[in-house]
């Protein structure tokens, strides 16, 4: 088997203006060590972006040796005919056997984009890759929102798989590479008949809430929060535990908080030390979201409730109840009895 | 202007089951329209309302039964639909059913020219959201992804919203392009009474693959370098959870506490 996976080139495409996606590459990083014979040989890191080269680093200082560089202005924003038709190009010169995406939807597009363009497959929102007997890397992937696993395969030469955040650890730091090799790429672009261009830009409004992905504790509210007032109480009980906030996609649809919250498949993957379900019932869309959250504490009122089989302690009570006396006992415990509330 | 919406017939996943042998009830799945798909109709129907003589045509690959979708589409006040199928096009993955459905749409563009393809961010089944880059590669159109907004549309160029990495980008784009919106967006409308009633005696163009024009070698399993090998549940994590039990509520709060605390969580 490793003969078989001997000599073979893998890539990790980093594309430095899709959100999050410093982050990603280093979970790509892990992702392609796997599936690749260890030599150094076999790893390699497409960069493409504005500033792409000042990221070189990142990947030097997590073992990567050898980088391609794709840059200039003209990846300033993301149009996916630029950077689909760049990375066609230097593809095709070096010939890569398997090429990693992360698949956040805005590279995902890029790498729907540049499959077609080259006639190859290509395997969406990995979680788990695996090397077959035949040297060619198969993916699990969720469909049906979560509640069936596909094994896929490319015939492709070329195979193209893109990986879903929060399923492969970060790629440590390690001793950078010595002799780590820079390799500039200068696409031509004269070809591109440029039928999009950028009229005009606005700064992204700053996201209300923060990132949950990397939170230690989360605590996270489901359908059995009904009201504003309810889900305040949420709030404030997360603020005791000093936790992150974290909903089922019903309350992001009802906006009782952003869609940024939202945990699950079509959500974040998230990986706490502790999660909290307040009136979660547990649907599988939801808990693929925190399969790799290590306690996980539920409370219901409904006693046979499906959250119960993946929880570690679980507590049989009406939330409206619930809340308030945990508040008070939290708030007895921080001697903060009677105080102002956090808002 | 014309503009063709691309569709997809997905199972209401809220509601898929499994048999003893951990495999899928496909008889008992309720279809649907992917629900990402109705904000993209959604932003044709208001390109719609401003230019009253836009024609909307809904286009959909799928099974026979997928012709429902069409209809409701009809109902929301699109003007014809078309629904591709043929047991050839099984087995098809994302490069496949591009490719089928550019040459769908190339058929329909033959008859009368399409300023506009549009379509969903992706399908609530499969998950993907490869088909709108993939079909732009196939028509050779421009396209944009994951817009939110449609700023201002002519007959030669359409001005959209997108919100990129770090920024709201303003794209305009040449026609005829390739578009999928974002869910979220906008509130799809639900169907008129005159809408439903002229649904009810539509009846779609139905197409098989001798009608599209296709390479057979580019469809279906054969056109499909992607293929699923193995289908299983997910592994259950299945744990034994210790109860928090509590004569009343302050009691339990009591207890919950306690184990935060042990836990080394306060
Ligand atoms: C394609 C697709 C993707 C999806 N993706 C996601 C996703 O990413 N994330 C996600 O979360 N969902 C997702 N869903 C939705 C998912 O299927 C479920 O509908 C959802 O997770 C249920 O959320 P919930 O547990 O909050 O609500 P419910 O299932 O309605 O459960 C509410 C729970 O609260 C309990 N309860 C009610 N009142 C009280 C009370 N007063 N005190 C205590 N307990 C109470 C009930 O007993 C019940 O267990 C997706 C669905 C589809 C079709």
């Amino acid at each position: 088997m490793t003969n078989l996976r001997k000599n073979k080139k893998t890539w990790i495409i980093n594309i430095c203006a899709a959100p999050d996606s410093e982050l990603s590459a280093y979970e790509l990083i892990t992702a392609g060590r796997e599936i690749s014979d260890g030599s150094n040989e076999s790893l390699s890191c497409v960069i493409i972006g504005h500033e792409a080269s000042a990221r070189a680093d990142y990947f030097f200082k997590r073992g990567i040796k050898k980088i391609y560089i794709i840059q200039g202005e003209i990846y300033k924003n993301l149009i996916e005919e630029i950077y689909s038709d760049s990375l066609a190009q230097l593809i095709l010169k070096e010939k890569p056997d398997k090429i990693l995406f992360s698949a956040a939807k805005e590279s995902k597009t890029i790498a729907a984009r540049l499959a077609a363009k080259l006639n190859i497959g290509l395997i969406s929102d990995a979680i788990k890759l695996k090397s077959e007997a035949s040297g060619k890397t198969s993916a699990i992937k969720p469909t049906f929102g979560g509640d069936l696993m596909a094994k896929i395969e490319s015939r492709s030469n070329i195979e193209m798989i893109t990986i879903r955040a929060g399923f492969y650890s970060k790629a440590q730091l390690l001793n950078p590479a010595k002799n780590g090799e820079l390799i500039n790429f200068k696409p031509d672009l004269s070809q591109l008949n440029a039928k999009i261009k950028l009229v005009g830009l606005s700064p992204k409004p700053k996201e209300d809430d923060e990132d949950i992905s990397d939170a230690e504790i989360v605590v996270a509210a489901g359908r059995g929060i009904k009201t504003k007032e309810e889900f305040e109480m949420v709030r404030q009980f997360s603020d005791l535990l000093g936790a992150s906030l974290g909903i089922t996609r019903p309350l992001a649809d009802l906006g009782f908080a952003s869609e940024n919250c939202q945990i699950g498949i079509t959500g974040k993957t998230i990986k706490p030390k502790l999660y909290i379900a307040l009136g979660i019932s547990g649907k599988t869309h939801h808990t693929q979201g925190i399969l790799n959250a290590k306690t996980i504490v539920s409370v219901n009122k409904d006693a046979n409730a499906p959250i119960k089989d993946i929880s570690d302690y679980f507590i049989e009570a009406d939330i409206k109840e619930f809340l308030p006396a945990m508040i008070k006992k939290l708030r007895e415990i921080k001697g903060m009895e009677g105080t102002a509330r956090k808002s | 202007m014309n503009i063709i919406v691309c569709i997809k017939q997905t199972p209401l996943t809220d509601k898929v089951e499994f048999d003893s042998n951990g495999n899928l009830e496909r008889d008992n799945i309720e279809s649907g329209i992917n629900p990402f798909d109705e904000y993209a109709l959604e932003e044709a129907l208001k390109i719609k309302d401003n230019n009253p003589e836009t024609v909307i045509s809904a286009l959909t690959m799928g099974p026979p039964n997928a012709g429902e979708i069409l209809r409701y589409a009809i109902s929301k006040g699109c003007n014809d639909g078309y629904l591709l199928s043929d047991i050839l096009l099984k087995g098809s993955d994302t490069l496949a059913t591009s490719y089928a459905l550019a040459k769908a749409i190339e058929k329909i563009n033959s008859i009368t020219k399409s300023s506009l393809i549009i379509c969903g961010m992706g399908s609530n089944d499969s998950d993907t959201g490869h088909i709108a880059s993939q079909l732009a590669v196939h028509l050779n159109f421009p396209n944009i992804s994951l817009s939110s907004k449609v700023l201002s549309l002519n007959e030669n160029s359409i001005i959209l919203e997108k919100k990129g990495g770090q920024n709201i980008e303003k794209l305009e784009m040449e026609l005829p392009a390739v578009i999928s919106f974002e869910k979220n967006i906008n509130c799809p409308r639900l169907a008129s009474i005159k809408g439903r009633l002229k649904s009810g005696a539509f009846k779609p163009v139905i197409w098989t693959i001798y009608d599209i024009d296709c390479e057979q070698k580019k469809i279906g399993i054969e056109g499909s370098p992607t293929f699923v090998s193995e289908c299983f549940s997910p592994a259950k994590k299945s744990k034994t959870s210790s109860i928090i039990a509590g004569a009343n509520i302050e009691e339990k709060a009591e207890n919950t506490a306690k184990i935060l605390k042990e836990l080394n969580f306060i």
